[in-house]
């Protein structure tokens, strides 16, 4: 398998957690705590840093990457039906960010065209990049994850410069406590992708280190999305930002540069498509390894072009209009990732926990 | 290249061919630069001012640079299409930066346009508001300004500049003005403008600004008034000029140009009394008298601050006065009672409208005097 | 006309003889010599007799390629003339001729003894004469060579303004001399190949052992040793067969025509491949980064030198990206432009009667005719072209109204824009690329072009030189390197080499004094 480096499997990480969450969580956690929504993005940090331990305590003492990790935890049918199941999820997850981006572009970039168009297109990209390989992925997700970086920076001084009072975050406090926890676990569920340092966490230079970098990946996008949050409260203040589809994306049509540069909305999604495409192509690379490893396949890559049909098509039909897409969007994905990435994974680490215990105690016996 | 590149080019030109997208050319569409709205007859009458393009040299004589076309629609959107069944091009609505609401339309409810407004992509919400003032949004977009082609890039210009100047009304954007209308504890406004009759027919002059209370416009506050609305909330451009009564006998007038205005405000809760404290901090520069007394001296300097000072204070309390009369939070001390005593307004909020015109205020000037420009005594003819 | 079938085979065919050693006898080798070169009228064959007792000699060499005054001091003088001043006075009974002859009576700096045919035609071939004594099957070639060459001039493609100004030519030898005129370490190598079954052209690899990685050396031996070809008459033929990818456009080798640039290559570890015949040099592994360096970089103070790279960094993207950008911004997103702009744009499109895709497509395809025509044409014809194709073309087509003034505007400043890329492979690639980004803009604006971006990136990220990374120090990252692509670092803090996978010595300053690694 190809080596990453550490570096890499960083880009990799926030690449993976933060632009999609960049464009909806701002907006959920102002729906939920009007302006005090930043607070959430910011405590996300504490069990997000559990999460980090735990990924981290499995990918120690495993010696397979993930699926093969499954079966080598759970046994031979159990684990392998488990690691099919998890495929089918990346494809519904790479299927859900492509419609959600394209849904996105078809509303606010480009009215009228086809949105399977829009699909079509992206797909391509997709499996031209899969067809790459996760070696050449990880180096483009490193351009993408600079680029992606300074332009989020830069997005945000502007606003917070141009258009940020500071006066709309006030009263800090008075929070709802329901309304708090539910905040922080959206936030914690897309902290929850961390889930596939299982897979690469094997492939980069040392696996210890893994943690570490795990680490700096989530804070980097406690901090992207926390800073994105309070900006984009400050731009508009609580009580809009919760109407707002995309707060975010209302945010930079607000930016002009030197009153000339205006409406530089279509930047923004341009620098966007680059994050899209690395969720999408890292969620679907998953899927096809993942399938690799549990059909004994030759090699992942030839499995893109045939995967790529069920992802356009689900990607289609998700679902039939945006509300319906936003539901899926706040409700039903954010119950996938707990199940998914955290639920199973504190069992599986609960039953490493138990082997371990085991074999120490046989250990001591004999 | 790749086959996959190769099947990829392929892709795109057979998209192209079969033209699967919606392009705009510029020769086929409209320029937008000025949207008017305003009610009429039950219908919204949405009109634009459409830019006629004209390279800089080729001056086209006596027509005029716009066209303003106008529909009636019996929701904005609908209005906004209807252009369409009497102009022949696709207005491009995204550029236009300003926004004239009707007195008409103000008076009965923003609730008509403002859902369409923030769910409208096109529509900039950097565009500048104003409010016609005893005309309609159609005829002030139908005005011809001087040195300016159109009156839509015209009057958000006049707004900035008469702020630098004068300092009398703020420049309100779309964004913050739908933002004070959904939030609780503060209300809109927007400066108004009106047609004034002049040599060359027609002209606009910026005239009051226009106060909402909720969703309606509840009246209008004169100049005196806006002034003190912008000592109470000093935006970001700083400037403007302060004409008092010459400290000693005579007849003569002192001018003082504002160079900065801070104000701070809190709210004091005594005894389930609320009290806005409101803390004006200003300083500014010495630029003529119209008498000839000798003013400039050191010991005359407190004097010259305290009635600037003065005229400052009753210029806010002119504002607040009108603000309570029409009961309209525009300095949004309901959401400054919301952010210092949360607890206050989750009792008072529900009936802050009624509590409102009562609040009691404590107001503290401090100006004070900087520099004197070119000259340090005024002439003494002789 | 009756074929004649049954030729009497009474000599052996050239190609025969080619493949076999030279004969001892010198009639043998006369008729020989006869059957290789019948039909050549350049080739002069010279007949002598030397010594005592008398020894039949003969001398084959091209005329024009030699230096007949030093054959004629250096070996037929000696031989016929002086050989009777020796010791052995002219008696060269019983004595090893040739021998004898080579160390104590002809007097070329440069000899060698060769016994096939093979080796000397092509040592003949290349300006030496041979020497063949009767009753030896070996031949002396002696260095003889002596032609007419274009002088060292400095280099039309790579112009710089401070720096050296020697650039190569077409003669292997010069070439190399001028790098081992700036290299001067024993460490320096240059290895030599013959490529090209008919050609027989001399190819040479140079790389100063212990920086260039030994793998990668021994890589591109490899594959150049695997060229079987007739003939190679420039460095390009070479760079096709070697190059990691040959589907891309992406251009994964250097080339250059100056020494300096070479050596200043070659210090970084890189391998230089020369040919004979031709002054472009090939420089591998070459990245992306070579797209945006010149050597005038290193020649300039480095405040101005990185403020200078900085701008062709932009201008690359301009080339690369402003007429599509421009498309996409006037078809589909037109709220990006303040209303006064956009006036004046739609002021100026008024009545053109193409859609704003065509237009570009248009004016950028009439561009690239107009720059190709002025590579082409004669000097004097050429500035006579670029003012009918600028001025009364451009001119007349916006009088006219077939095209937008800011459309000419934007593909001239996309023009001035892609002549800033030093590199020409580089301006090669953009200019197709371009049309590229052009209909993905006018198909999905700036999404579209978004898009092809990413593809065109995946590709970028996936190409290897010589296993180096294309796009080596952004992706993979190596933060102690970019920062020498972004600016110019500065020569005192510039004190490793970039690194290249099997690199011994990466340490440019400081840390020992071992010369070359």
């Amino acid at each position: 398998m190809t080596r990453i480096s550490n570096s890499q499997l960083y880009c990799i990480l926030v690449g993976l957690l933060t632009p999609m969450a960049f464009l909806q969580i701002p907006g959920l956690l102002a729906h939920l705590l009007s302006q005090n929504g930043w607070i959430a993005a910011f405590i996300a940090i504490v069990p997000g840093y559990g999460l980090v331990l735990l990924f981290n305590y499995i990918l120690q003492h495993s010696q397979h990457p993930f699926p093969y990790l499954l079966i080598e935890h759970l046994g031979q049918p159990l684990g392998r039906i488990l690691g099919f199941i998890y495929v089918l999820l990346f494809l519904f997850l790479t299927s859900h960010s492509l419609r959600l981006f394209t849904d996105f572009t078809e509303t606010n970039v480009l009215p009228g065209t086809p949105i399977s168009i829009h699909i079509g297109v992206l797909i391509l990209a997709l499996v031209l990049g899969i067809r790459a390989g996760i070696g050449n992925l990880a180096r483009l997700m490193e351009i993408i994850v600079i680029c992606g970086l300074t332009f989020v920076l830069v997005l945000v001084l502007i606003v917070i410069l141009q258009q940020g009072e500071i006066e709309r975050l006030l009263p800090v406090g008075s929070l709802n406590y329901n309304n708090l926890a539910v905040a922080t676990g959206t936030n914690l569920f897309i902290i929850s992708k961390l889930f596939i340092v299982l897979s690469f966490g094997f492939w980069c230079g040392n696996k210890d280190e893994a943690g570490i970098v795990m680490k700096k990946a989530m804070i980097t996008y406690v901090l992207v999305i926390g800073m994105t949050t309070l900006s984009v409260l400050m731009a508009f203040g609580g009580t809009i930002t919760s109407v707002l589809t995309f707060p975010t994306f209302s945010m930079v049509t607000l930016v002009n540069i030197g009153n000339f540069i205006q409406n530089i909305d279509i930047i923004f999604i341009g620098v966007w498509i680059l994050g899209i495409y690395g969720i999408a192509v890292l969620t679907w690379f998953m899927a096809c390894y993942s399938l690799q490893i549990i059909l004994n396949l030759h090699d992942y890559r030839f499995v893109a072009a045939g995967t790529a049909l069920l992802v356009g098509i689900t990607s289609i039909l998700i679902s039939s209009n945006i509300l319906e897409l936003l539901v899926l969007t706040q409700v039903f994905v954010p119950v996938l990732y707990c199940f998914f990435f955290i639920i199973i994974p504190i069992l599986l680490f609960l039953l490493i926990l138990l082997k371990a215990n085991r074999s120490s105690s046989l250990e001591s016996k004999i | 290249m790749s086959k996959e590149s190769i099947i990829l080019l392929l892709f795109i030109m057979v998209l192209f061919i079969i033209g699967g997208c919606q392009t705009q050319e510029l020769n086929e569409s409209g320029v937008v630069a000025g949207l008017g709205i305003d009610l009429e007859e039950e219908e919204l009458q949405v009109s634009m001012q459409m830019a006629r393009p004209a390279l800089p040299g080729q001056s086209s004589g006596s027509e005029p640079a716009f066209e303003v076309v106008s529909a009636k629609g019996r929701s904005l959107s609908e209005g906004l299409r209807k252009i369409t069944l009497l102009f022949p091009r696709n207005p491009l609505v995204a550029q236009a930066n300003l926004l004239v609401i009707g007195e008409e339309l103000a008076k009965t409810d923003l609730a008509l346009i403002a859902d369409s407004i923030l769910r409208n992509p096109s529509i900039r919400k950097n565009a500048v508001v104003v409010v016609a003032r005893e005309v309609s949004p159609k005829d002030v977009l139908n005005t011809q300004v001087a040195m300016e082609s159109l009156s839509a890039t015209a009057i958000p210009r006049m707004l900035r500049n008469q702020e630098r100047q004068m300092g009398i009304y703020q420049e309100v954007s779309l964004e913050e003005f739908l933002n004070k209308l959904a939030r609780p504890g503060v209300d809109p406004t927007a400066p108004a403008v009106t047609l004034i009759d002049s040599i060359n027919g027609k002209a606009i002059r910026l005239e009051g600004t226009a106060v909402f209370k909720g969703r309606e416009m509840a009246g209008y506050l004169d100049s005196r008034e806006s002034r003190g609305l912008r000592f109470l909330n000093p935006g970001r451009i700083q400037g403007g000029l302060i004409n008092i009564p010459a400290p000693f006998e005579g007849p003569g007038r002192v001018g003082i140009e504002i160079i900065r205005s801070q104000t701070k405000v809190e709210a004091a809760n005594t005894d389930g009394q609320i009290v806005m404290r409101i803390t004006y901090i200003g300083e500014g520069n010495y630029y003529e008298q119209t008498g000839e007394a000798d003013i400039l001296r050191l010991e005359n300097i407190p004097v010259l601050e305290s009635i600037c000072a003065e005229q400052i204070k009753s210029d806010m309390q002119a504002c607040i006065k009108q603000a309570q009369k029409l009961k309209s939070d525009i300095f949004g001390w309901g959401n400054i009672v919301y952010s210092q005593h949360p607890a206050v307004w989750a009792e008072l909020g529900p009936d802050w409208e009624e509590i409102f015109p009562g609040v009691k205020t404590e107001i503290k000037v401090e100006f004070e005097l900087r520099r004197t420009y070119v000259t340090d005594q005024s002439l003494h003819y002789q | 006309m009756r074929y004649i079938k049954n030729k009497p085979e009474s000599k052996p065919s050239p190609q025969e003889v080619i493949h076999t050693d030279i004969p001892a006898s010198l009639d043998e080798i006369r008729s020989q010599l006869d059957t290789l070169y019948q039909f050549c009228s350049d080739i002069v064959i010279r007949e002598f007799v030397f010594g005592n007792p008398e020894t039949r000699g003969l001398m084959v060499y091209f005329d024009g390629l030699v230096n007949k005054d030093e054959i004629e001091n250096n070996i037929l003088r000696p031989l016929l003339l002086d050989i009777d001043m020796l010791d052995v006075k002219g008696d060269l009974t019983h004595r090893d001729i040739i021998n004898d002859v080579k160390t104590r009576i002809i007097s070329p700096a440069e000899l060698k003894g060769v016994k096939t045919w093979d080796e000397l035609i092509r040592r003949i071939g290349s300006g030496d004469c041979a020497l063949l004594i009767d009753g030896y099957g070996e031949g002396l070639v002696a260095g003889t060579r002596s032609w007419q060459s274009r002088g060292i001039e400095s280099p039309d493609n790579e112009v710089v303004i401070f720096g050296p100004k020697e650039g190569f030519n077409e003669t292997l030898r010069f070439n190399t001399a001028q790098l081992r005129r700036r290299i001067k370490s024993s460490n320096f190598k240059i290895e030599s190949f013959v490529l090209g079954r008919i050609t027989k052209t001399d190819v040479i690899i140079c790389y100063i052992k212990n920086i260039a990685p030994d793998s990668m050396v021994e890589e591109v031996k490899k594959r150049v040793n695997g060229i079987d070809i007739d003939g190679i008459l420039d460095t390009n033929y070479i760079k096709e067969f070697i190059i990691d990818d040959n589907k891309t456009l992406f251009s994964q080798v250097m080339h250059t025509e100056r020494p300096d640039r070479v050596c200043g290559q070659l210090l970084e570890g890189k391998i230089c491949i020369l040919v004979d015949g031709s002054p472009m040099a090939l420089v591998l592994p070459s990245t992306f980064t070579d797209y945006i360096t010149t050597p005038d970089d290193y020649y300039t103070y480095y405040i101005p030198a990185s403020l200078l790279r900085l701008l062709r960094f932009t201008a690359f993207w301009m080339s690369l990206l402003l007429p599509s950008l421009y498309v996409a911004v006037i078809t589909y997103h037109h709220e990006m432009i303040p209303t006064a702009l956009l006036l004046t744009i739609a002021a100026s499109r008024e009545g053109v009667p193409f859609p704003s895709f065509v237009e570009a497509l248009l004016l950028e395809a009439m561009f690239e005719m107009l720059r190709e025509a002025g590579l082409r044409l004669p000097r004097a014809v050429g500035p006579a072209v670029s003012i009918v194709g600028a001025l009364i073309i451009g001119d007349a087509a916006v009088r006219a109204g077939l095209v937008s003034t800011p459309m000419v505007v934007v593909v001239a400043a996309t023009g001035i824009a892609s002549f800033v890329t030093p590199s020409y492979n580089a301006s090669l690639v953009v200019r197709i690329l371009r049309f590229g980004f052009l209909f993905a803009s006018a198909v999905l604006g700036f999404l579209g072009i978004m898009i092809v971006l990413v593809i065109v990136l995946l590709k970028m990220v996936s190409l290897s030189s010589f296993g180096v990374p294309y796009l080596a120090p952004l992706a993979p990252l190596n933060l102690a390197q970019i920062s020498d692509i972004m600016v110019r670092r500065p020569w005192f803090v510039n004190r490793s080499r970039p690194y290249l996978e099997g690199m011994r010595n990466q340490q440019r300053q400081g840390n020992g004094k071992d010369e070359g690694g």
